[in-house]
């Protein structure tokens, strides 16, 4: 009866490992990489997702479906996302740099290679017209929003492809379900 | 003397967050005011920086007289959620830099074991309890200790409330129901405030993350839109029902 014992609890101790080490894969390390050292210009669109404190909120227009862009800056140019033209439906047109995700084996070496939502943001500038927040409120204490023509572009001067110059914020994306 | 209606709205580390969980605050009680100030209701929209206020905000009204609480804030399934930058940003340390980094490995937004090695953020909203604290900060790779504005449930008088009050989250996930975490070991936090009202009150929160945007009102003020999860006396009432269809006695859709 106890060798019975004994091996169930062998068994299950086994098979707990098996599963912790099946979720945890302690033998893949994960990294992004640019996809390259050229600068790429996307359009983006601003939307107003405020789930969460960290949800994404510019997404690439594409056919179809569009995809969140987790945005990385330089000191030197403002985020987007913190600015008065974080307003839903702005467009922007960003310069800056793509990357993938890397998922490597470290006992054979092999990688998995995947796109990733990041981008480092060298320089960005408002679609006109756009709309953004005003210091004003109305009657009833609202926020007022205003339009504008004028317009707004952000360049890192001093962009010399150097990843580590660039801040990337914890994002998730919040409109995958 | 007529009741409370309560509506509050948060901080956020977006300035375009704030202004519009302002003006959804403002929506509120405007509807509130339409409907409910010939009874002699007492609107009051206030806005907190932290958990402490919205426990101080909930335990200022009298005894009995809280008919109706809203919530426009960030939020999920752990709690309404406030998070500032951390300046400088902190080590994780191992166990902390470990457990974000596995949570989120295999999620459409990872995380390098780079990134989880610094908290670049603090949590100060309200949450549960402190399991949910925790696992909110592992998630986000948040700092929660030595955030003294950082509060939970247990610090609220539900005695406040009156038999049958509604209680509304407008943020994200409230009534997110992860499996096994929310099916066989906790409560989500909307059925864990549902646990602690009254037997006939009511408590609403969203199953997914809320995006003004898409309210198909056209109305991006108005965050009473998508799937929602109903609860009565710690039951749940309705399951992932559309809000704009339903409507509570004392609620701002009655």
């Amino acid at each position: 009866m106890l060798k019975t014992l004994k091996i169930v609890f062998s068994l299950f101790v086994l098979l707990f490992i098996a599963a912790a080490f099946y979720m945890l894969v302690p033998l893949e390390s994960l990294y992004e990489v640019r996809v390259t050292n050229k600068i790429e210009s996307i359009s983006v669109k601003y939307i107003n997702v405020t789930g969460e404190p960290n949800c994404a909120k510019l997404y690439e227009v594409l056919d179809g479906a569009d995809s969140a862009v987790f945005t990385a800056y330089p000191v030197t140019v403002p985020a987007i996302e913190e600015t008065s033209l974080a307003y839903s439906g702005n467009v922007f047109n960003i310069k800056g740099y793509r990357y993938n995700w890397v998922r490597e084996n470290k006992l054979t070496g092999n990688k998995k290679i995947t796109k990733s939502n990041r981008i480092d943001v060298s320089a960005w500038e408002v679609e006109t017209p756009y709309t953004l927040w005003s210091d004003e409120l109305d009657k009833d204490g609202m926020q007022l929003v205003i339009k504008s023509e004028e317009p707004v572009k952000h360049v890192f001067k001093d962009d010399s492809g150097n990843n580590e110059l660039y801040r990337k914020d914890n994002f998730i994306d919040c409109l995958l379900d | 003397m007529g009741s409370t209606r309560l509506i509050i709205y948060t901080d956020s580390r977006k300035k375009s967050d704030v202004n519009t969980f302002k003006n959804a605050a403002i929506t509120l009680s405007k509807t509130y005011k339409a409907k409910y100030a010939k009874d002699g209701d007492n609107i009051k929209v206030v806005f907190v920086k932290d958990g402490k206020e919205i426990v101080k905000a909930i335990n200022a009204v009298p005894r009995g007289k809280l008919i109706s609480l809203d919530i426009v804030s960030h939020g999920n399934q752990g709690g309404i959620h406030i998070s500032r930058n951390l300046s400088p940003a902190e080590k994780a340390g191992y166990v902390k830099k470990n457990m974000h980094f596995q949570i989120r490995k295999n999620s459409d937004s990872p995380q390098t074991e780079t990134d989880a090695e610094l908290m670049e953020e603090s949590m100060h909203g309200l949450y549960s309890d402190s399991m949910s604290k925790i696992g909110v900060s592992f998630y986000y790779n948040q700092k929660t200790s030595h955030s003294p504005n950082i509060a939970t449930l247990d610090e609220i008088n539900f005695n406040v409330f009156a038999e049958n009050s509604v209680v509304e989250f407008h943020g994200c996930r409230t009534a997110e129901v992860i499996p096994v975490l929310n099916t066989w070991l906790k409560d989500n936090f909307a059925q864990k405030i549902s646990n602690l009202l009254g037997k006939k009150s009511t408590v609403i929160g969203h199953i997914t993350n809320t995006a003004p945007d898409k309210n198909p009102n056209g109305n991006v003020n108005d965050y009473r839109y998508g799937r929602v999860r109903v609860y009565e006396n710690g039951k749940l009432l309705k399951d992932s029902v559309e809000r704009t269809k339903l409507r509570f006695p004392n609620s701002s859709t009655p």
